[in-house]
């Protein structure tokens, strides 16, 4: 079992889990806020293509979180708007 | 010979097998991580999906390039210059041949709060449970139309049970099952196909999935921030609603209307497209060509048609491009591709996409989930600024301008521009008519999201 953080919280991951997959099984249900309405957002697509998932990775922002696997010791943010 | 393929599912696999044993030198693209495309996405801890293809992965007359974005190609007449970025950088690569098979992405209809957390595409759904072994809910429900419900159905159930974890799960369809009828001559054709229908069938019937036909999802219900139900309207034959709508409880809901082909490559290479059951389709001949020369198109971008169709029709595109003309397996490839055809054009008959699903809307339903644009500014830039395709109505809302490209909206833009136009007359504008060109509405000057940081290297 590995771990990254989120937001400041360790979060557990399997090998060959991606951010998202592991937030979602830690209980994670919003990834991002958007950048007009402030709406709450998950994964949609699952596959990378919708842009939906995005998170702030070692602080870059824009990354897709379904797509991304996860790495011992990453800090992942909560995402406002798109950057 | 320099072939370059964009996309290592079905058909492009297919065609580099084919190819490989012409002896040619072929450029593999593909943005996913490894070969299989969305079919063959779950065939986890196998570098290459069936047994078929891992033959051809270490082939040295193969270059593969996984998690990559093509995004541009130049047409250098003759050949082209194919460019493409990942990892921070961009590269390219001269090739004398192209072969485009980009294949689909799933289609979805909006319906209100489908952006929030607890939606997702039923394709989202199978990925998390096959690839990380993850149940969006414990009531859950499908809605949309097509055949794709069942097959996710079964991995959610399948999962369920391998984990001991009990789950209620539904279907709700726009469409009735009697409608089948309408593919009678595919089903006699391709057999196989009737006994794997009839399969599903029995299997629903065991597992007792709750079947809801002839009705759509209206709203997804939230409670507490969380999904706790979703509103459901029943749906005459054209699909429009028919009488009060009703709610029904789930904690998870997966939603699909079938696929539509991707345009972004043929776009950007100014093939020829053609309206093909209202999805615009690549244009291709009898040997899988292409408007363009040396180009030639397999797969879903030439109309849907599942798996076993693309293969059949990259083979075809590949005995072409090395000049095979004539003989017994041309001729036995292409006898299979027709009969996988007529059930593929019989299945289009089963689930069209009726464009009154755009009658199901409010005004404030985000139809653009990248940029956040509503009904209601679609509708608006049809009818007050004279917006008469989906490109139109994009540059006046933005809708299909964000990072997805248009992928999840712009074959909705496009229906609702479509039925906008057709009733203008009604506001006391001049009647107009949208804009019936394929290759207008899918017009693009690139094929994705490149950084400056990329190029400047």
């Amino acid at each position: 079992m590995f771990n990254f953080e989120f937001d400041g919280n360790s979060i557990d991951f399997h090998d060959g889990d991606t951010v998202a997959s592991a937030l979602i099984r830690a209980g994670v249900k919003e990834l991002r806020r958007t950048r007009f309405s402030s709406q709450p957002r998950s994964i949609f697509c699952g596959i990378g293509q919708c842009f939906d998932c995005l998170v702030v990775i070692d602080d870059v922002p824009n990354q897709r979180a379904c797509i991304t696997l996860a790495r011992s010791g990453m800090k992942v943010r909560h995402q406002e708007g798109t950057k | 010979m320099k072939i370059g393929i964009i996309g290592a599912g079905p058909a492009g696999l297919a065609a580099a097998r084919e190819l490989v044993k012409a002896d040619c030198e072929i450029f593999v693209f593909d943005s996913n991580a490894r070969s299989g495309g969305q079919y063959w996405r779950h065939q986890k801890n196998t570098e290459f999906p069936e047994k078929k293809y891992s033959d051809i992965s270490r082939d040295s007359r193969i270059q593969w390039h996984f998690h990559v974005s093509v995004w541009q190609i130049e047409n250098l007449n003759p050949g082209f210059r194919i460019h493409y970025s990942g990892n921070g950088s961009s590269s390219s690569v001269e090739v004398e041949k192209i072969l485009i098979a980009t294949g689909s992405s799933e289609r979805t209809l909006p319906f209100k709060n489908w952006t929030l957390p607890g939606v997702m595409t039923a394709g989202a759904a199978q990925t998390i449970a096959k690839e990380h072994r993850l149940l969006p809910g414990s009531s859950i429900l499908i809605a949309g139309s097509g055949v794709f419900a069942m097959p996710v159905a079964k991995s959610l159930i399948t999962l369920a049970g391998d984990t001991g974890i009990t789950i209620e799960l539904g279907i709700i369809e726009a469409r009735s099952l009697i409608r089948w009828w309408r593919n009678i001559p595919g089903f006699i054709l391709n057999p196989s196909k009737a006994i794997e229908a009839l399969g599903y069938l029995a299997y629903a019937k065991k597992k007792r999935i709750k079947r809801i036909s002839r009705s759509t999802v209206t709203e997804a219900v939230l409670k507490d921030g969380q999904i706790s139900g979703v509103r459901v309207a029943r749906l005459d034959r054209e699909m429009k609603i028919v009488g009060d709508s009703y709610l029904l409880p789930c904690d998870a809901l997966a939603t699909s209307f079938g696929f539509t082909p991707d345009m972004t490559i043929p776009s950007i290479m100014g093939v020829h497209r053609v309206f093909k059951n209202s999805d615009a389709v690549v244009e291709v001949d009898d040997n899988q060509r292409t408007s363009i020369i040396d180009v030639w198109a397999a797969g879903e971008v030439t109309g849907i048609g599942g798996h076993e169709l693309s293969i059949s029709e990259g083979r075809i595109a590949a005995l072409n491009i090395v000049g095979i003309r004539g003989g017994v397996r041309l001729a036995f490839a292409r006898w299979k591709r027709l009969r996988q055809r007529i059930f593929a054009d019989g299945l289009g008959r089963i689930y069209p996409i009726d464009s009154n699903w755009i009658t199901w809307q409010e005004d404030s339903v985000v139809i653009c989930r990248c940029e956040e644009v509503v009904f209601k500014e679609i509708v608006d830039s049809v009818n007050h600024l004279g917006a008469d395709s989906a490109r139109s109505a994009k540059l006046f809302t933005r809708a299909g301008m964000g990072l997805c490209q248009g992928r999840f909206c712009q074959r909705n833009v496009q229906d609702i521009t479509e039925r906008c136009t057709k009733f203008s007359g009604v506001d006391g504008l001049k009647e107009r008519t949208s804009v019936k060109d394929a290759n207008r509405e899918t017009v693009r000057p690139i094929g994705g999201v490149v950084t400056l940081g990329e190029l400047s290297d």
